[in-house]
């Protein structure tokens, strides 16, 4: 995902547009924005929400077993009688979830390591930048796929996995803000003054690497949404009963041809997540980088 | 050049050797004993004392660190758990196969990505532009394994258009025997000129074909649209327009040329992408490759084929990188500032 | 195994050596069959060649073998009755320690060497030699002699019904010991070789891949090739059963053994193809770790025995499963009413309670394997989570290949084993006596007794049942019942559910009898394509 993007933000620019300006370049973002909002909230929502809260976790009804979308199941039920609308809206915690936990971590990492060797430079810098390059050059998936492989497979470590092969794209990006930064006049200043090293990160550095960061985690959050299905699809990921989108699709293929509504939905769910912030994050992008979008 | 190439050439190396050790790493942190493992149930423990010494466990680790970066460089990727062969014999002869669906895959998304950027481009800030993004942004938010199913599901068991599985329709083994030349069906059935199965073995591609091109196409067109609009606003497009030149000339003569090398470096980065999505494409569609030789290691817990793999992918991206840093500099002078 | 999926080529090379290869056979096509000759192709989830020696295969390779090898009879499941094979009539003396078999003159291995009765006493002399697989059927047999080129006679150490034995689906394979051209045989075996007298032969074999084993018509089969006949079976790998349902619709396989039930009732019906219910002998065991873990407590295993809703498992699968009772199938000796399992969550509760797992005492957490690729455990793995976690047990369920779930169920690293291992037994021959000595007589090192119990009375019942078999069946009766109560009482295996198999064919297949007590087997040869 994050090849498509975010590499040739201007790295001081520090556009600070008002919501509705953005929202006016791009009709997408206001599109992104309401979807991935109504997601957040059926998730947050979903005990209240969702017509059998139970089905979510252990229950499960071997009388009720693939019953096709009717009133009383508005999208079917699974393999086991469970309610497949309840399970959808559900995954939609797991799911937040990890992509949560897989920003906020890669992003304190990348950071942290892109700052110091960007403020750092020299020997540091280079040595930095090849580890970085070495966990880069994994994809995603695939580093997932060995870890997991090695610890046992849950919703944790296949967040963690995925964690793991994401803060590169964080270290390079804050390594680029910090060492254009470095040249800038005002943490000049600052250091002409006799501000601390960390001082000057956190006051001058950090803050102006912040606005590509956000940009670019919220491009992110498509592609972790889209890893984390995947591996739990393999069954690497989340596992039963857990309603992660992915895996319900797992338990969905065998039943395809007979019973579609198992695999149809979960799947949809997780393409209308991934579009969400596809959205959001190209709107942003073309908000804060004018030349990108309309001119 | 040289000097560019030469320090460019050593970072990967120095990748490539922390890739080693990365997938050196994930072995060690692997409970139980390997050798233990290996001897099988039956193992007295002199057999088990026998296999430790064979993969050198009686080694200090840093000693067995080097034995496995000897190994690997000598083409000693380990032995597979499940297959029982050499790792890297394994990998050599289900890559092909993969390759195949891969190199079509790539060939889809940039024939169609970039026609389409170019488009969007032109139309920026209309509807078309707008459309081919929402087009675009679907392609990339595909949940691959879905969309296999669901293109199985709709192609193969509703409208009966297109196979389910498999690399080409057996049956006409009776009737039209292949030869086999490279033991991937398609090649073979054009390089011998069999024409009723290599009819047979391309309908068996459309499927995963179009499954592994929707991420890499809906790149393709974004970065294009992207690449040719920062070229567009930059001052020789601006003084080349001034000068009368109509739109379409200007798009394909100025713009576009520069617009190549986001292009070529976006190619090498989907092209890993897309050998771990045939993992799960392959699986849906019973396609005797890389992923499904990953998917069987993985339901055996066989770490070696497992890291095997992890590193074949690694190494595939490094050089891909590599050879488009190459490329690039050797288009385009100004990289190597 | 054959060289071709060993040789590696790398694509370079082989590219330079298309141009020789194309002009090397142009004209002279590979396989040279005619259009009209017909090919059986049977779609099987998992790999199928699994050993190639005759006298070790014990798994899913019996689908192949059982084309390619005969026995000395067959059991007839419709009739109940064992039938001659290579065996034309046999007779046992009144105390059952001397068994007469008569063989049928002039019946040659697809080698050409001929299959007398010392052919018949070498191949069973070896395979009792190797102890391998199901080769313990044969531990009542002291010794066979050869009397003559078509008498075979089986001196016993006590009784046995032999002439069910020889009819086993395996370890009762008439094979050629001479085959090897370096004598040695088991390495020949290895490599991918057969020599059997069957309809028959190996004409490739592709480990690993999709199609895996291909068998072509035996010429010089001694049952002849009068009327239509397949002539050549495929054996392909097909994991996901929608793509195997898809392939028959498709007309490129022929045979799906199993389904799920929601995919074998979409197929009723639909154009060409035919579906088969038929009951089995094949049943579905939770062995529980009864020797190390939290499970070597019987309260607990009794606990998790009651917690299972064996009924809700029945209603789930549709028509796919039924309750067990016990662990011997209807239609099998042995099997009876007086075992049943019942679901009683209160009393599972008040067990783990007592044993110091309830509310306030420690958590439970058991790990569960399974083999991966079967709908139906995913389904019961689901219901099994659900009813433990009623009980406040979390149950960690693991799905792996095959080989890797036995590999690690049997490892002598106790550490290894799972506390509950999820699988499918059926009987080697049609009697009851296979679940026994396999999965309840003690056993090291551990082959499939991976409830790894170890109980001296069992044992000794078990030793002593197969002679009884033979002699006095209503006491045989009366002990199996005895030992299926010891095994519930001890929770030892709760028995999930029997199967139905629930297949699907083309129409165009003619002549399809399923027989249970050779479970999943096609005899292709008894069949008639037709268009």
């Amino acid at each position: 995902m994050s090849a498509a993007s975010g590499d040739t933000l201007d790295p001081v620019r520090r556009s600070r547009l008002p919501w509705a300006a953005a929202a006016r370049r791009s009709p997408l973002l206001t599109v992104g924005a309401v979807l991935g909002l109504v997601i957040v909230v059926m998730g947050l929502l979903a005990p209240w929400i969702t017509p059998h809260p139970q089905d979510a976790g252990f229950a499960t009804h071997p009388a009720d077993i693939l019953l096709g979308p009717s009133r009383s199941h508005l999208l079917g039920t699974d393999s086991v009688g469970r309610d497949i609308l309840t399970r959808v809206v559900y995954g939609a915690r797991v799911s937040l979830g990890i992509t949560a936990f897989v920003l906020v971590v890669s992003a304190v990492v990348g950071l942290a390591v892109g700052l110091t060797a960007g403020f750092v430079g020299g020997v540091v810098d280079s040595i930095l930048m090849r580890i970085t390059d070495v966990f880069l050059a994994f994809p995603a998936l695939l580093l997932a796929v060995a870890l997991t492989s090695v610890l046992s497979p849950s919703a944790l470590h296949a967040a963690m996995a995925i964690a793991a092969t994401w803060w590169p794209w964080y270290a390079r990006l804050a390594r680029a803000q910090a060492a254009a930064i470095r040249h800038q006049g005002y943490s000049d200043a600052a250091r002409v003054i006799g501000a601390s090293r960390t001082r000057q990160v956190l006051r001058h550095v950090l803050p102006n690497a912040a606005t590509p960061v956000f940009v670019q985690m919220s491009l992110d959050a498509a592609g972790i949404i889209l890893t984390a299905a995947t591996l739990s699809y393999l069954g690497l990921g989340a596992q039963d009963p857990t309603p992660e989108w992915g895996l319900m699709v797992s338990q969905g293929q065998s039943l395809a041809t007979t019973a579609w509504w198992v695999v149809t939905f979960p799947g949809l769910a997780v393409l209308l997540t991934a579009v969400a912030c596809n959205f959001i994050g190209d709107g942003l992008q073309t908000a804060l980088d004018p030349k990108r979008g309309r001119r | 050049m040289a000097r560019y190439l030469l320090s460019r050439a050593l970072q990967a190396l120095a990748v490539v050797f922390g890739v080693i050790a990365l997938t050196f790493v994930i072995a060690r942190l692997i409970p139980g004993d390997p050798a233990v493992a290996y001897a099988g149930p039956k193992a007295t423990p002199a057999e088990i004392q026998a296999a430790r010494v064979r993969f050198g466990l009686d080694q200090p680790a840093w000693r067995q660190f080097l034995d496995y970066v000897g190994g690997i460089l000598r083409g000693d990727w380990g032995t597979s758990l499940h297959t029982k062969s050499p790792v890297l014999d394994d990998l050599l002869r289900v890559v092909p196969t993969t390759l195949v669906l891969v190199v079509c895959a790539l060939v889809v998304a940039v024939g169609v990505g970039v026609p389409l950027g170019v488009f969007a481009a032109r139309s920026s800030g209309r509807l078309g532009d707008l459309l081919a993004k929402i087009f675009s942004i679907l392609a990339v938010s595909m949940p691959v394994f879905w969309m296999a199913i669901l293109l199985q599901l709709v192609f193969f068991s509703h409208l009966g258009w297109l196979p389910a599985a498999g690399q080409y329709n057996q049956s006409l083994d009776s009737t039209s025997p292949l030869f086999t030349v490279v033991h991937i069906p398609v090649v073979d059935a054009l390089l011998t000129g069999n024409w009723p199965v290599f009819l047979s073995a391309a309908q068996h591609m459309v499927l995963p074909v179009i499954t592994i091109a929707a991420f890499p196409l809906g790149a393709c067109a974004m970065v294009t649209r992207a690449a040719i609009l920062d070229n567009l606003g930059e001052e020789h497009i601006r003084m080349v327009r001034a000068l009368g030149f109509r739109e379409r000339s200007v798009l394909g003569r100025f713009a576009m040329r520069p617009s190549l090398n986001p292009i070529l470096a976006l190619v090498a980065l989907v092209f890993a992408y897309s050998l771990t999505n045939s993992f799960i494409v392959e699986s849906v569609f019973d396609w005797p490759g890389l992923g499904s030789y990953a998917i069987d290691s993985i339901q055996s817990l066989d770490i070696p084929s497992i890291l095997g793999v992890t590193l074949f992918v690694a190494l595939v991206y490094v050089f891909l990188n590599l050879a488009v840093d190459i490329a690039q500099a050797l288009i385009d002078p100004r990289v190597r500032s | 195994m054959r060289t071709r999926t060993r040789t590696r080529r790398t694509l370079v090379t082989a590219l330079v050596a298309v141009a020789l290869t194309l002009a090397a056979c142009k004209g002279t096509p590979p396989k040279a069959s005619a259009a009209a000759d017909a090919t059986f192709t049977y779609a099987n989830n998992l790999t199928v060649m699994t050993s190639w020696d005759p006298a070790a295969s014990y798994s899913n390779e019996v689908i192949a073998m059982n084309n390619i090898y005969e026995q000395l009879t067959r059991y007839d499941s419709t009739t109940g009755k064992v039938v001659p094979l290579l065996a034309d009539s046999w007779s046992s003396s009144s105390n059952g320690l001397t068994w007469t078999f008569k063989l049928h003159p002039g019946v040659t291995f697809s080698d050409g060497n001929r299959l007398d009765a010392a052919a018949a006493k070498a191949a069973l002399d070896r395979t009792i030699k190797l102890g391998a697989g199901a080769a313990y059927e044969w531990d009542s047999v002291r010794s066979i002699q050869a009397k003559g080129p078509t008498t075979l006679v089986f001196h016993l150490k006590y009784a046995a019904p032999l002439d069910l034995i020889a009819s086993s689906a395996y370890a009762a394979f008439i094979y050629d010991t001479k085959a090897a051209p370096s004598g040695d045989l088991a390495q020949w075996f290895a490599a991918g070789h057969a020599a059997g007298s069957g309809p028959y032969v190996v004409s490739d074999y592709q480990k690993g891949q999709e199609n895996e084993l291909t068998l072509t018509a035996n010429k010089t089969y001694w049952g002849g090739w009068k009327g239509a006949h397949y002539t050549s079976v495929d054996f392909r790998v097909v994991p996901q059963e929608t793509t195997a349902a898809q392939l028959l619709q498709g007309g490129q396989v022929t045979f799906v053994p199993r389904l799920s039930p929601t995919l074998f009732n979409s197929l009723k019906g639909a154009k060409g193809i035919t579906t088969e219910q038929t009951p089995s002998f094949q049943n579905i065991l939770a062995m529980l770790n009864t020797a190390s873990g939290p499970l070597a407590d019987p309260r607990v295993r009794r606990a998790i025995s009651d917690a299972i809703d064996y009924d809700g498992i029945a209603t789930a699968l549709k028509g796919a499963v039924v309750k067990a009772q016990g662990v011997v199938p209807k239609g099998l000796l042995g099997y009876t009413t007086g075992v049943s399992q019942t679901t009683d969550a209160a009393q599972a509760q008040s067990l783990l309670d007592a044993a110091g797992y309830g509310a306030g005492g420690k958590e439970l957490s058991l790990t569960l394997t399974y083999a991966s690729g079967t709908p139906e455990l995913d389904t019961i793995v689901s219901l099994m989570k659900s009813n433990l976690a009623k009980v406040g047990v979390t149950l960690n369920a693991k799905a792996l290949a095959w080989e890797t779930q036995w590999a690690l169920g049997k490892s002598s690293d106790p550490s290894k084993h799972q506390d509950i291992f999820l699988f499918y037994w059926y009987p080697d021959y049609a009697d009851p006596f296979s679940w026994f000595v396999n999965l309840y007589r003690s056993a090291s090192p551990v082959v499939f007794n991976l409830s790894y119990w170890h109980d001296a009375q069992v044992d000794r019942a078990i030793d002593g049942i197969q002679a009884l078999t033979a002699t006095h069946r209503a006491a045989a009766q009366r002990q199996y019942e005895q030992l299926q109560k010891t095994i519930s009482e001890q929770a030892v295996s709760p028995v999930l559910g029997v199967d139905n198999f629930q297949r699907a064919f083309s129409s165009s297949v003619g002549g399809y009898v399923d027989n249970p007590s050779y479970s999943n087997v096609v005899f292709v040869h008894d069949l008639t394509p037709t268009s």
